[in-house]
């Protein structure tokens, strides 16, 4: 059974330009202990999607127009405060892409995660400090006690995403959502903390779903990746399925417009041509038709649903009217 | 034989940080280019390499050292002198939003160089310049009386590239130029940049923290910790054999998209966390970190030396004793 169902998504926002549908018919499911990665560019609806899920959207210009989110067989799209927040924070957490903004600069950090235990579990102060600081070691800070004491500013912007990571831990949540994780730390920092959630995530067996605009940092961590182009997933595949054969233009073009490191230096880099999809775009077909090379009339006038059908044995699903035709 | 374009010798800039500390930004670098060169400068946050770009384009002035350009010191050159050697040093910065005028029109960001070094008269010329520009770096030139905000990033950081190629420069220092694209977008630039440098044998200093697009794009890569230069040395070898202990540390961190690779992986096993100036460690700056640290590495302060082959430069006094990886 599924942890996560999430069924046709849609998440709309009013901005100054017009609306904005930030994710269009979104489904995908995350099972107990798996990694699912979320990869795409800027403004495909990643975050946003993580944000509906968490019930964290700004709810003054944003909304979700259409779908369901099943938590285990439980609508959380329709639940009360209350259940909600049993849930959120709790069975489910989320660990942001910027530490720094995402820690409360006034508070100590003892108090922001003793907070997590005294409203969720109610649990007494003292046991509390106890947890916190036994979590701290966990992450891997070397000064556990010290470090409940500081504020901030104080820590190095790894210790600050281990504190992260640390208090979304607490409460020995199900699923946690990394959004970005890695993205505002240098190389060698990531290196860590990725090795760190992916050791906790094994040995915890909580399902981790990741949030990464870097397919190395996917490559090494998901057992799943969900491929998002302008507010829809065009591919998902398992990662050993996807790299080695992605089948949707734009995730091949994705793949190969980075430089690598494991490969012999190329003169040229592949160019996906054009620019992505505008905000308030809606298009009437695939929203990847005007920039990729294989487009045919229909990819304009029709939208591409998921054809599972010729590539379901290899756990492929694949939104395009192409490519089922030319990758086999 | 011709001075190289670039020259840093001993290059250092030093600010004054809180509680009177001395935060040095770029601590006695040594480093020349030779004209039609590119040169990455890679490093992390913190270590230097913008500082050490700004030096270069005279936006800060060093606290020591000289920034000689054909072999002209900068620092003793009289302000029209200076004037016409900057039109040789040109940049592009990291953010394409911040970098441009909002109130001003594509046209008039390319114009204001034009006019101001002289490079063409009138303003028919200069806007046919302009237009010339616009498709040099892959723009429709019909797009100069737009305004930044109707560009998407790519198409802005294009418009950094043509204002920096308006005065005809010899070195383009280009400060992250990439890193806040996205990735489709990103390799189109990084062509674009390339083969600009090939037409108009530009020579360029690429800084950028992403070793793989350093890599690409570079003959030579300079890597920073600390203000200081730890290895230089042919792109290509630096990155497939790097030497120098944190070179081997930036390496083995850097993610790459194959999952059989990630998953088979065994990271250099050093953790530590990038120092603060004010606990600068004493002897090698990197000594706290080094897998391969030894008790003389805290005493004495290496320099950047050749090693055996004579390609390559590391900082770093046991080097021999290290095993190869």
């Amino acid at each position: 059974m599924s942890l996560l169902t999430v069924e046709n998504l849609s998440v709309q926002f009013d901005a100054p330009e017009g609306l904005v549908r930030a994710v269009d018919g979104v489904s995908f499911c995350v099972k107990p202990g798996e990694t699912l990665a979320f990869v795409g560019e800027s403004g495909s609806g990643k975050t946003v999607t993580c944000l509906a899920l968490m019930g964290l959207l700004p709810d003054r210009i944003a909304r979700v127009s259409s779908g369901t989110v099943l938590w285990e067989e439980k609508n959380l799209l329709e639940a009360s405060p209350l259940e909600l927040r049993r849930i959120r924070g709790n069975r489910m957490a989320m660990v942001f892409q910027d530490p720094m903004t995402a820690l409360n600069p006034y508070l100590r950090v003892g108090k922001q995660l003793t907070e997590v235990l005294t409203t969720h579990r109610s649990t007494p102060h003292g046991e509390a400090l106890l947890q916190a600081i036994a979590m701290l070691e966990r992450v891997g800070l070397s000064d556990p006690e010290g470090t409940v004491t500081r504020y901030p500013h104080q820590l190095s912007g790894g210790m600050q995403q281990r504190v992260m990571i640390a208090m979304a831990l607490l409460c020995e949540p199900s699923l946690l959502i990394a959004d970005e994780p890695t993205t505002a730390l240098d190389v060698t920092i990531q290196a860590q903390v990725l090795d760190l959630l992916k050791e906790l995530q094994q040995s915890l067996g909580i399902a981790l779903l990741l949030v990464s605009h870097d397919l190395g940092v996917v490559a090494g961590l998901a057992d799943r990746v969900a491929v998002f182009y302008g507010g829809r997933i065009v591919e998902t595949a398992s990662t050993l399925a996807l790299y080695p054969k992605p089948r949707h233009p734009y995730t091949q073009a994705l793949l190969s417009s980075v430089p690598r490191m494991d490969r012999a230096k190329v003169d040229s880099l592949e160019v996906i041509p054009g620019v992505p999809l505008r905000r308030t775009d809606d298009p009437v077909g695939c929203g990847f038709a005007p920039r990729c090379p294989h487009a045919m009339e229909q990819c304009r006038s029709e939208k591409p649903t998921f054809s599972s059908s010729p590539l379901a044995k290899e756990d492929v699903q694949v939104a395009c009217w192409v490519c089922p035709e030319y990758s086999s | 034989m011709s001075h190289p374009l670039l020259e840093l010798q001993d290059l250092s800039k030093h600010f004054a940080a809180r509680g009177g500390d001395v935060n040095r930004a770029v601590d006695g670098v040594n480093l020349s280019m030779v004209r039609g060169e590119v040169l990455g400068l890679v490093g992390e946050s913190g270590c230097g390499k913008s500082t050490l770009g700004r030096l270069i384009v005279q936006l800060l002035q060093p606290t020591t050292g000289r920034v000689l350009v054909e072999g002209n010191d900068l620092s003793a050159l009289s302000k029209r002198q200076l004037r016409s050697l900057r039109k040789k040093i040109q940049i592009v910065f990291q953010n394409p939003y911040g970098s441009l005028n909002p109130r001003m029109t594509i046209g008039r960001v390319l114009a204001e160089p034009l006019r101001e070094h002289g490079i063409v008269q009138g303003s028919r010329a200069i806007e046919s310049r302009a237009q010339e520009l616009m498709e040099r770096v892959g723009l429709d030139p019909d797009m100069l009386r737009r305004y930044p905000h109707e560009f998407s990033g790519g198409q802005r950081q294009r418009i950094g590239i043509a204002r920096a190629l308006a005065v005809e420069p010899e070195l383009l220092v280009c400060d992250e130029p990439v890193s806040a694209l996205d990735v489709s977008v990103q390799a189109q630039i990084i062509n674009l940049l390339g083969s600009l440098q090939k037409e108009l044998s530009l020579t360029i200093l690429f800084i950028a923290h992403d070793l793989a697009v350093v890599r690409h794009i570079s003959h030579r890569i300079a890597v920073m910790y600390l203000g200081k230069i730890v290895e230089l040395g042919p792109a290509d070898e630096v990155c497939t054999t790097p030497s120098h202990p944190y070179t081997r540390l930036l390496v083995s961190s850097i993610p790459v998209p194959d999952p059989l690779i990630e998953r088979a992986r065994r990271r250099s096993v050093h953790v530590g966390e990038v120092v603060r100036d004010a606990n600068r460690p004493s002897g090698c700056c990197y000594h706290p970190r080094c897998a391969y640290v030894h008790e003389t590495c805290t005493r004495s302060v290496p320099v950047l030396k050749p090693l055996e082959d004579g390609r390559r430069q590391v900082a770093c006094d046991r080097i021999e004793l290290i095993p190869p990886e």
